[in-house]
């Protein structure tokens, strides 16, 4: 498959082949590491796609969670989106990168040890996900729920294997000019390497608890830790980093795979490569100002939240210019397209990245959001992306690679072929319906009656009429599921034909020269003006510039770097620095000690993936809930838990809106309260005892993060106050109803935590010389 | 720094970013429609192609 085109233009242009005159080298690439990230997107495709079909199950059956802490809902959502993100997509875009990465610079990877430190701390990293989250170790920020020690695991194997790896395989290339997909990979790898590091700064309650009495908190405790932001800038944090991370975990390192695979498959160059120019640094500069728009209509100030809307508007542009680049490149080859697999794959998956690029935008217009937010619509949109796109794009490169890297024929095209069908097929059942369930809900949350009323004020109502689409939705993924496996056995019947011996094919190219120079600038076309004319209009007009960069990974690297710090700081910095942007309520107090340890309770038992703690200013969502959210109530909240999605009601004034026993019985069994709910059981908060203990070493760390705690932060009070919390709390229980003796069981805390919240509004101010944190 | 901040209209921001993103995106015009040849840009579309066929890879393969 040696390209004529590329040798007529080698030949004529002989300029581009002198930059590289070193002397000529033999090198082997290394496909065993691709096979390795290839087997592990296998795996964990067909984990992460299992998960999401249990806990579907879960919502449209609930008691499918087994009656278990560690398989409901709440915490292993966390699971199933980790492990598509990071695990499925993370081990195919590395599969993609070390492949096309050693071909498109002429080289080999640069240290075999490090690819395979790489992978197998990657692999390490994803098992440290799934032995964590199910017990409830979450930051609970979505998709950064990895607790700290894993977090710097994660920032070791990024940046100390697969950064350092990468970046030198550049330097030692052999072809001077930087193909169009490695500029995406570099912006990947530099731009998720900062978005992981800034929103996971967070205080371990372990190296609290050194620096203030030298000693270790026990068990899970250990890898407790609260982000150093707190309320709407911990939420702006998380989603500047939360949209980034699908633009540049998701977008960015498919779209190289796309201009490398695509063309490999179609066997013809990309359609324009001046389109993809743009198309790299458009959405290098634009996409990394949209993440607002996660967060329309909330506490977080106007002025960032129509930023975030102007600037995910302007993605319509590059994304359907890149998309449109994709489909031209088979132009005058969709007789291929027809016969082969592979492209099929290729175009359903583009095609899905226009759907979804087109959609993102349109759901981030203020008035659109207002009724697709918090619904199903953003689950169908984001599945679009990550089944469609993701998932489509990196079965094309599997199928493309099996004979490549097995070398031997693909077992079976026919298996290829239902694979193809069977996920299509999947993903359209699992995205009409939930599209249909997300606008349903949206628009039954807001319908008043002819007096003024909610038409359907029981929330309850809003969730039944969503089972048939529920169910749709397990099917579709089943379908989808059955496809990865099909391809699991159709990659292992291919290996098991591979030769004895892999054939190491020995390749040769000249060096790049060690002395280079950059070619002049074009001639000026300007006849009189002065030399800083001049050269503005030769190197900076023409072009000159870009042209240098494009062979200079360091400097390509710095730009994109920039270009992502710039767009970052211009946004996040005033949002730090403008007292005016969180005003303070006086009546806002910290958490009790013994909230504290309820809202970590709610943290862990992931409640935020199925409720907001977020009243919109409008009129439908004021008369369900109450007063809407105002910035100043969340100066304590670390994390934020607005969350993004309303399985359940919103709780953001949910205390004092039930009594006690309510709480405890719907807890206990929520299906005896509510006989449709589809919430889990938490039992076994009834059974388990709070580490009282633990207590005071969480209101220290809470003040070393500058919250107010007075004189709750001397030793053993903290405790004493809890303590008592938690008695007053038992007798108003006891005198409820039927429960006896729970004083000092868990479900105590996480009550306490529900009757404040939202309490602190119509609160009067606590008089000046009263202990801040008293209750 | 925070009375400084507090004192400038905060929708200096956006259009400062605006202008910035503006800009940016002339220099990559200029680059594109000005900068090379035709089929310079040719041959770095080509990158992918130019490689050398290893000998045990197939192209078409049939189905079992
Ligand atoms: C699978 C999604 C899901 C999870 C996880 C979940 N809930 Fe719910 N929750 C619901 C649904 C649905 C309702 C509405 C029906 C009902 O009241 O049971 C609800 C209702 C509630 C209510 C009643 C609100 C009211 O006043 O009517 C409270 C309080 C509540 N949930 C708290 C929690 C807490 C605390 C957690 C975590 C420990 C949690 N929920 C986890 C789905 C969920």
């Amino acid at each position: 498959m040696h390209s004529p085109v590329a040798h007529a233009a080698a030949a004529t242009h002989p300029t581009t082949v002198a930059a590289s005159e070193g002397r000529m080298e033999q090198f082997v690439y290394d496909d065993a590491i691709v096979r390795k990230f290839v087997l592990a997107t296998i795996v964990w495709g067909i984990v992460a796609m299992l998960a999401g079909v249990f806990i579907a199950v879960q919502l449209a059956w609930p008691a499918a969670n087994l009656g278990l802490e560690w398989t409901s809902f709440g915490r292993l959502r966390p699971l199933h989106t980790n492990a598509a993100i990071f695990a499925f997509a993370g081990n195919a875009i590395f599969a993609a990168i070390y492949y096309s990465t050693q071909r498109l610079c002429k080289a080999r990877m640069w240290s075999d040890r490090l690819s395979n430190l790489h992978f197998w701390g990657w692999q390490a990293i994803i098992v440290s996900a799934a032995l964590t989250l199910p017990f409830g170790i979450t930051q609970s920020k979505e998709y950064a729920e990895l607790e700290w020690p894993i977090d710097l695991a994660i920032a070791v194997v990024w940046v100390g294997f697969f950064a350092t790896n990468f970046f030198m395989t550049l330097k030692h290339r052999r072809e001077r000019h930087m193909y169009v997909a490695l500029w995406f990979y570099i912006a990947t790898i530099v731009t998720v390497a900062i978005l992981h590091v800034f929103n996971n700064l967070t205080l371990p309650l372990a190296v609290a608890q050194f620096v203030s009495s030298g000693t270790w908190p026990s068990g899970a405790d250990l890898m407790k830790s609260w982000p150093v932001y707190a309320g709407v800038q911990d939420a702006f944090m998380q989603w500047w980093y939360g949209h980034n991370a699908v633009a540049f975990f998701l977008t960015t390192p498919f779209l190289g795979l796309m201009y490398y695979f695509l063309p490999k498959a179609a066997e013809r160059p990309v359609y324009s490569y001046r389109l993809s120019i743009v198309h790299f640094w458009s959405l290098v500069f634009i996409y990394i100002w949209a993440g607002p728009h996660h967060l329309h209509y909330t506490a977080l100030p106007q002025w960032a939240s129509t930023l975030g809307m102007i600037f995910s508007v302007m993605l319509w542009m590059p994304s359907w210019g890149g998309g449109i680049n994709g489909l031209l490149t088979l132009r005058g080859a969709w007789n291929k397209v027809t016969a082969d697999p592979v492209l099929k794959f290729f175009v359903v998956g583009i095609t899905f990245y226009m759907m979804a690029t087109f959609e993102g935008p349109m759901l981030s217009i203020k008035s659109v959001n207002a009724l697709s937010h918090y619904t199903d619509w953003t689950i169908a949109h984001v599945h679009s992306g990550a089944l469609g796109w993701n998932g489509f794009m990196t079965f094309g490169m599997l199928y493309w690679l099996f004979p490549r890297l097995f070398q031997t024929e693909i077992w079976s095209r026919k298996l290829v072929s239902a694979h193809f069908w069977l996920s299509t097929v999947g993903i359209l059942l699992y995205v009409l319906a939930i599209y249909a369930a997300g606008i349903t809900q949206g628009l039954m949350w807001r319908a008043f009656d002819e007096f003024g009323s909610l038409k359907w004020p029981e929330f309850i109502e809003t969730v039944t009429v969503l089972m048939p689409m529920y169910w749709i939705r397990v099917l579709g993924g089943l379908l989808y599921v059955t496809g990865i496996v099909m391809c699991g056995i159709n990659a292992f019947m291919t290996w098991r034909n591979r030769p004895a011996k892999y054939a190491e094919v020995v390749h040769s190219a000249p060096a790049l020269s060690a002395v280079y120079v950059d070619p002049p600038p074009p001639p000026s076309m300007l006849t009189s003006n002065t030399d800083w004319g001049k050269a503005v209009e030769t190197k900076v007009l023409s072009g000159w510039f870009h042209r240098v960069w494009e062979r200079k990974p360091f400097k390509f690297t710095v730009f994109t770097v920039i270009a992502v710090l710039v767009a970052s700081l211009f946004e996040i910095v005033p949002t730090f620095l403008i007292r005016s942007n969180v005003p303070t309520i006086a009546s806002v107090q910290p958490y009790t000690p013994l909230e504290l340890l309820g809202r970590d309770i709610y943290i862990a038992e992931g409640c935020y993936n199925c409720h907001s703690q977020m009243i919109r200013p409008m009129w439908a969502e004021r008369k369900r809930y109450g007063e809407y959210s105002k910035p100043g109530e969340f100066v304590y909240d670390r994390p934020f838990q607005w969350g993004s999605r309303r399985i359940g009601p919103d709780l953001a004034r949910e205390g004092g809106r039930q009594s006690h026993d309510w709480h405890v019985r719907h807890f206990e069994n929520p299906q005896a309260v509510i006989p449709q709910s589809i919430m889990p059981s938490y039992a076994h908060l009834l059974r388990q005892t709070i580490d009282f203990d633990a207590i005071q070493h969480r209101v220290n760390a809470m003040a070393m993060l500058g919250v107010p705690y007075g004189k709750a932060v001397r030793e053993g009070q903290a405790v004493e106050l809890a303590m008592q919390q938690a008695r007053e709390i038992n007798e108003q229980l006891e005198s409820q109803g039927d429960y006896r003796g729970l004083h000092d069981k868990k479900i105590i805390a996480l009550v306490a935590y529900m009757q404040r919240l939202g309490t602190d509004l119509t609160r009067p101010p606590p008089a000046p010389d009263e202990p801040a944190a008293s209750p | 720094m925070s009375e400084l901040m507090s004192a400038m209209q905060l929708t200096t921001f956006p259009i400062v970013a605006l202008v910035l993103f503006l800009l940016a995106f002339a220099a990559v015009l200029a680059r594109i429609f000005r900068a090379g040849s035709r089929a310079e840009m040719d041959r770095h579309a080509t990158l992918p192609l130019d490689e050398p066929i290893p000998p045990t890879s197939t192209q078409h393969t049939r189905s079992h």
